[in-house]
């Protein structure tokens, strides 16, 4: 149905950019920005303001180390740290204070606060059901959409039963939209997401949740192939998502001072490449004849590169990978078909790059294994 | 001596110490024992329950149903405490059903579908008042399906109701949940205590619906026990091809939705389950 442009350090420039596409809202980030920043941000939008949906992710998730600027945020309260984090009460107070301090900055939608949990039980699911309910019973009250948040870890999906029994006790709750978070700890984050019996099951599972709920999938990167297949409503997406999926310690890796390599999103892989891939790409000749109109920052990307002038393209590769996005969500919602075929022709551009053309990436990991686990995981995930 | 002859003894001291009139023995169950009882102008029935270790699960049932205001749930009238030579009773006073209880029924014969829908959309609306009340039964079935003078259907007996906003007393350590095993979901044969919501009611309530129609519990196959049924419904399998085609050919078709081994594949909300029984 939509993208949501995922907020991060310093990504609120972004919104006023064309060449993004066509995104309906924005998740907020507390740890990246106060709620004095978040009310001038939103402010200076303008007209802009009135067309995007505005969703607050108390981003409670596991803060212990680096809060960033949750602190500034009334509902992270000064007991976080001593607080008894399986009491349903004390997170349900939370949600009434995440509600007061959305109502105040008119946000259109709150996530529920969430957890990451040391274990992915039936017990903490069914405390995000409550917490979530709880916190929708006073959001309405203010005409706040409340999204049913929960982290759902890939390891534990190894279990094939498991989308039954977590789609079971989520379904329960009285919210009409959920926030769900793959976990994957078992690759870096610059990887791609490879877990072959998690995925199935992932799949599974936003299949089962999308014939009742509102699905959205964040923290999205090119496995939004995955979600769009499965039947997700919506995706969320950001500038760092090109480089990095959740984890709980994502917010210690976040580099304020941007100093970020800049990578093209090569979209007929679903991979992401540096400058010299690219570079390899153009002199085989991969990159002739085409079609950029749907994606101008390209083009422009393409330019610098065969330029060799050296000019910094961080933020049109921010552009090209969030335009990729959107274009790519438009695309597969509401047809399999078209999000299956995506990945089949991924597979087969794969061969042609690793085995016809010898190219080998400078990531080792750049090798088009991930196309062939995913096409498994919708073949399985989509039958079961 | 027998736990029910000390109960009637109790049942017969209490209506002497409270200027009632005893009329007999409703029904006895494995822990408590109804009678009839009148005052001036009104009879009740007087429920007993024998106190033997925590009485949270009878202070609850009387809570819960306090905490009821619908017309086709059991009338509260009064709870207590009550000793009786040296044993501790927990005494309730309901509204007296006369028509008697749906099993009583069903030995007299299947009740036509027509009636049966009648029937079926009032007890699924007493499920959505209860998920109102955050309150599952988990013990429906015939013997706890009463009717009023008028026919009217009503829901009794909530010894094992599980308030949802309040601690589980189930152990996680036990193989099976609370409930009656020919009348019990997935969920509470195999004690997932985390998947129990309305939606376990909705699949009691489709058993019993589908043996109104049936004559036989919806997942027993030809030639084979109750038990197996049970064993069929514990491993969650789908119910037998045969019966759902038969369930749906008597335009009971949603009954096949409500079966669903998974809560999530059944009716999400009450008011769905309502509407699709409505549908002939």
């Amino acid at each position: 149905m939509a993208s949501y442009l995922q907020l991060g350090h310093d990504s609120w420039n972004l919104l006023e950019e064309e060449d993004i596409g066509s995104y309906t809202g924005l998740v907020l980030s507390p740890v990246n920005d106060g709620p004095t920043d978040v009310q001038t941000r939103l402010a200076r939008l303008g007209e802009l303001r009135d067309e995007l949906e505005v969703i607050l992710d108390p981003q409670m998730y596991n803060p212990a180390v680096d809060k960033g600027k949750m602190d500034q945020w009334a509902y992270f309260s000064v007991d976080y740290a001593t607080a008894d984090h399986a009491d349903a009460g004390w997170w349900s107070q939370r949600g009434r204070e995440i509600i007061e301090q959305g109502a105040q900055l008119g946000v259109d939608a709150v996530c529920s606060p969430a957890l990451c949990p040391r274990a992915f039980t039936d017990d903490y699911y069914s405390l995000m059901v409550e917490v979530a309910d709880a916190t929708k019973r006073h959001a309405d009250g203010h005409g706040i959409q409340t999204m049913l948040t929960a982290i759902v870890s890939l390891r534990d999906l190894a279990n094939p039963a498991r989308a039954m029994a977590i789609a079971s006790i989520l379904s329960r709750s009285s919210c009409e939209r959920i926030y769900l978070t793959f976990l994957n700890e078992d690759v870096p984050p610059r990887e791609p997401l490879m877990d072959g019996a998690g995925i199935p099951t992932a799949v599974h599972l936003i299949r089962l949740l999308s014939a009742e709920m509102r699905v959205h999938v964040a923290f999205a990167s090119h496995d939004l192939l995955l979600w769009k297949f499965a039947g997700a409503a919506d995706i969320s997406t950001g500038k760092f998502m090109n480089l990095r999926r959740f984890s709980p310690g994502r917010w210690q890796e976040e580099d304020p001072g941007g100093r970020q390599v800049a990578y093209w999103n090569e979209g007929p892989l679903l991979a992401r490449l540096r400058e010299a891939d690219v570079a390899l790409l153009l002199r085989h000749g991969w990159l002739d004849g085409r079609d950029m109109t749907n994606n101008p920052s390209e083009a422009r990307i393409l330019e610098i590169i065969r330029s060799g002038a050296g000019t910094p393209w961080l933020k049109l590769s921010w552009m090209q990978y969030l335009r990729w996005a959107s274009n790519m969500e438009a695309a597969w919602h509401g047809s399999p078909a078209a999000a299956e075929a995506s990945l089949d022709a991924a597979d087969r551009s794969w061969g042609e790059v690793v085995d016809r053309k010898r190219i080998l990436f400078q990531d080792r990991f750049n090798n088009g294994d991930h196309v062939r686990a995913w096409l498994n995981a919708l073949r399985e995930g989509g039958a079961r | 001596m027998s736990a029910a002859l000390d109960l009637s003894a109790a049942a017969v001291d209490l209506c002497k110490k409270r200027g009632l009139d005893f009329h007999g023995e409703l029904g006895k169950g494995a822990f408590k024992s109804a009678y009839l009882a009148k005052d001036a102008q009104t009879y009740f029935a007087l429920k007993l329950a024998a106190v033997t270790g925590s009485p949270e699960r009878l202070v609850r049932e009387t809570a819960a149903l306090q905490g009821c205001s619908h017309p086709a749930i059991a009338r509260l009238f009064e709870a207590f405490p009550f000793t009786y030579g040296g044993l501790q009773l927990w005494v309730v006073c309901e509204e007296y059903l006369a028509g008697g209880t749906l099993e009583g029924r069903l030995k007299g014969g299947l009740p036509p579908p027509v009636v049966l829908r009648g029937m079926a959309v009032t007890l699924a609306e007493v499920l959505e008042h209860l998920n109102d009340k955050k309150l599952v039964h988990r013990d429906i079935k015939p013997a706890n399906i009463m009717f009023r003078a008028d026919g009217g259907p009503v829901l009794t007996d909530f010894g094992i109701v599980r308030m949802l906003d309040q601690p589980t007393l189930t152990q996680a350590f036990l193989n099976m949940g609370p409930g009656t095993p020919a009348y019990a979901s997935p969920e509470q044969l195999t004690n997932d205590k985390a998947l129990i919501d309305w939606r376990t009611d909705q699949f009691d309530l489709a058993i019993v619906l589908a043996e109104c129609l049936l004559g036989h519990h919806p997942f027993l196959e030809q030639g084979k026990t109750i038990h197996d049924a049970i064993v069929s419904v514990a491993a969650r399998q789908e119910m037998p091809a045969a019966n759902a085609q038969r369930l749906q050919a008597l335009s009971f078709g949603c009954l096949i939705k409500a079966l669903k081994p998974w809560p999530i594949a059944r009716y999400r909300r009450p008011s769905e389950f309502i509407e699709s029984l409505k549908q002939p």
